[in-house]
């Protein structure tokens, strides 16, 4: 571009010139020939987003391959979570990160509108999808958007503009789909189709937020930058990818040999089709974005991309722990409590002794309990959460009428046999791949290409589990009390229900106890 | 393929170099200016009679690539030279000439300007025409403008080269 034309437009005061000539000198950001491409990306997605770091990226890689050539490899995601514990924000910021005009984000839609009028979109994003609540958010087009992320959509209409005389056939090709749910509900058909990505909410997550939302109140500096309003160095250099390219992965054959006598993808489960297909077509997403890494042929008349060992593991790195949860179709919120109850069985033994159980109960858990552990804010919750798992045959509750007309107790019911997609350690299947890197094979493909692998590693968080809150004594009064209060409030609204009227009568005193012992103690 | 004149090969030349245009041939018939149709040089390369034509034209449409600051107000040679000077300033490249009727042309050449769309090269047209004083209907390159080195239409004087960029 000559230095005279940028002088010249940089004294136009007219916006659609600039921003024309922004795309038209828009070069790709050097950091995308980096290897560590996906650990910029992730500090980028952090600025805005914090915390859910695999989850964020994971939501990124699955948008953005809705670039890749071939239909078929578009993937779709749904992020699950309660209430404010972040998915919009997550979807927000990644969508940020992408070409402005390759995406729509709604709240609300029709099918019609689904079928007709995003062609021109490659990623479509949805604020809240609710399919079993009554009246919930766009309930009514779960079917077009099953179809839609899957082989996309054929429709025969009569057309509008010849008075309905003739029928107009409208085609649209498979489609990156993302939505955030606030449903705990499982549903076989969307969940095979979709990465379920799981949003959780916690504390320590709360407090970053809040912080940097007090921080960015009093800062000048913040609002200056939001001003700018600069498309992202992401955004840009993905418009200038090359799109017309398909992703090959050579090593696609190492991965059905057993390591260890286990299978990489366990054929003995029939959804895991769709898996290998899925957990392909994002590692073909990551080799796409390195593409400026990546050694390239051309060959008649088709541009083609060769994945790296780097790409898959990376893959599997970020997606195995979400596609594991959608196996065991089970929400994870309904997973940690699953867990939980798997890891500490026995540990109720004492005070469940202590009520005069027989020894047969001894193993059990006592519900309340686990409640405060998961800080799981009320009774209702935690009784629905075991119902769904009793139904999914993953738990036993047992409501005592004899020794103790109180209480409720749980416990797991271990079944043989695994629940994961990808059974084998990430290490191991690295090692099979570095081998596979030396053989003849794996050398003519590469030639003198020069492989420089990054893995991305995450910082794991932990939901805060706080065993044995009432003997800890880490809980300060001021939080004691709250807690305390929370529970009264809870219990007075379970009174109504049903047959544990008694324990929570029962439970209110021990509370009203507790607070009078307080305030004698502060006197 | 029919041989072309130097003027139609000059034409060419620019059409494969910048895209297609269209000329115009303008002429005096009894004390009336007659205008012919406007037509692209693709179209006119087909034929003999249309090669015949495009050794005749005599007018062109504004390039893609270029600006044309037509000084029509005030056409003195230190306005022209003050426009160029700005222009080397600047760093554009450019051709001055004289028109061969009243005034000056400057042809300001800017291959990048092709790639913006028709309303950002009228938009930025306009800045530039307007900073030197210039005819304003030049911004658009739908124009006609007279063609280099040819006798002017209305006085069959030649439009000839004054100053050329630095």
């Amino acid at each position: 571009m000559s230095e005279a034309l940028k002088k010249l437009i940089s004294e136009i005061d007219d916006k659609e010139v600039k921003e024309e000539h922004k795309k038209l000198t828009a070069v790709i950001d050097e950091r995308f020939y980096s290897p560590e491409l996906l650990k910029h990306i992730h500090d980028e997605l952090d600025k805005k987003h914090k915390l859910d770091h695999r989850e964020k990226v994971g939501t990124f890689i699955v948008a953005v391959s809705s670039y890749l050539r071939d239909p078929r490899d578009h993937c779709s995601c749904a992020l699950k979570g309660n209430s404010s514990s972040g998915k919009d924000s997550n979807v927000d910021t990644v969508l940020l990160h992408l070409p402005n005009g390759d995406w729509i984000k709604v709240t609300r839609v029709t099918t019609a509108t689904l079928e007709d009028d995003v062609k021109d979109k490659r990623i479509i994003a949805f604020s809240e999808i609710n399919k079993n609540r009554e009246f919930g958010a766009n309930a009514e087009i779960v079917e077009t958007f099953k179809q839609m992320a899957e082989g996309g959509t054929t429709t025969l209409k009569k057309d509008v503009k010849t008075g309905f005389k003739t029928a107009i056939k409208t085609e649209q090709e498979q489609k990156t789909l993302i939505y955030g749910t606030t449903e705990t509900e499982s549903d076989d058909e969307l969940e095979t189709r979709y990465v379920v990505i799981p949003i959780k909410g916690y504390r320590a997550k709360n407090k970053i937020v809040v912080d940097d939302v007090l921080r960015k109140a009093g800062d000048e500096e913040h609002y200056l930058e939001k001003n700018k309003q600069e498309e992202s160095w992401i955004a840009t250099s993905i418009s200038l990818l090359e799109k017309d390219v398909q992703v090959i992965i050579p090593y696609g054959q190492v991965l059905s040999e057993k390591i260890g006598g286990k299978e990489i993808f366990d054929t003995a489960k029939d959804r895991v089709k769709r898996d290998v297909k899925r957990i392909m077509s994002l590692t073909r997403a990551i080799a796409w974005l390195h593409q400026l890494q990546r050694k390239s042929k051309y060959r008649d008349g088709m541009t083609f991309i060769y994945a790296e060992p780097s790409d898959f593991l990376n893959a599997l790195k970020i997606f195995a722990d979400f596609i594991n949860l959608t196996y065991s179709g089970i929400d994870h919120r309904l997973q940690r409590l699953l867990e939980y109850v798997e890891k500490n069985v026995g540990k109720h033994r004492q005070e469940i002794k202590d009520m005069g159980f027989q020894e047969r109960y001894h193993d059990w858990l006592l519900r309340h309990k686990v409640q405060k552990a998961l800080k799981i804010g009320s009774v209702k919750t935690i009784r629905e959460y075991c119902r769904k798992l009793v139904d999914k045959n993953k738990l036993e509750v047992y409501k005592d009428k004899y020794v103790n007309k109180r209480t409720v107790m749980i416990r797991p019911i271990n079944l043989v046999g695994n629940n994961l997609a990808l059974p084998v350690n990430i290490d191991d299947i690295d090692r099979l791949l570095q081998v596979w890197l030396q053989s003849d094979s794996a050398k003519s493909i590469y030639e003198n290409h020069k492989i420089r692998p990054y893995l991305v590693d995450f910082e794991e968080y932990a939901y805060e589990i706080d065993d044995d809150l009432d003997n800890s004594g880490m809980l300060s009064d001021e939080n004691t009390r709250s807690e305390s209060t929370c529970e009264k409030l809870v219990v007075e609204e379970e009174y109504v229900h049903d047959e544990e009227d008694a324990s929570i009568k029962f439970e209110q005193q021990q509370v009203l106890k507790n607070d009078e012992v307080e305030k004698d103690a502060d006197r | 393929m029919e041989a072309a004149g130097a003027r139609a090969s000059r034409l060419i030349d620019l059409c494969m170099k910048h895209g297609d245009f269209k000329v115009a041939l303008a002429y005096k018939k009894e004390d009336r200016f007659i205008w012919s149709k406007h037509q692209t040089v693709l179209k006119l390369w087909e034929s003999k009679k249309g090669l015949e034509f495009l050794e005749r034209a005599n007018n062109r449409q504004i390039l893609p690539c270029e600006i044309v600051l037509d000084m029509d107000d005030d056409v003195s040679e230190k306005k022209l030279n003050e426009i160029c000077d700005a222009l080397d300033e600047f760093g554009f490249s450019y051709k001055a000439y004289f028109t061969g009727s009243k005034g000056y042309h400057i042809h300001v050449y800017i291959k990048e300007l092709a790639a913006y769309s028709k309303q950002s090269r009228y938009k930025i047209r306009h800045h530039l025409i307007s900073k030197f004083g210039c005819d304003t209907q030049k911004s658009s390159d739908t124009v006609m403008i007279a063609l280099e080195d040819v006798p002017h239409w209305k006085t069959g004087n030649m439009k000839k080269m004054v100053r050329v960029s630095r």
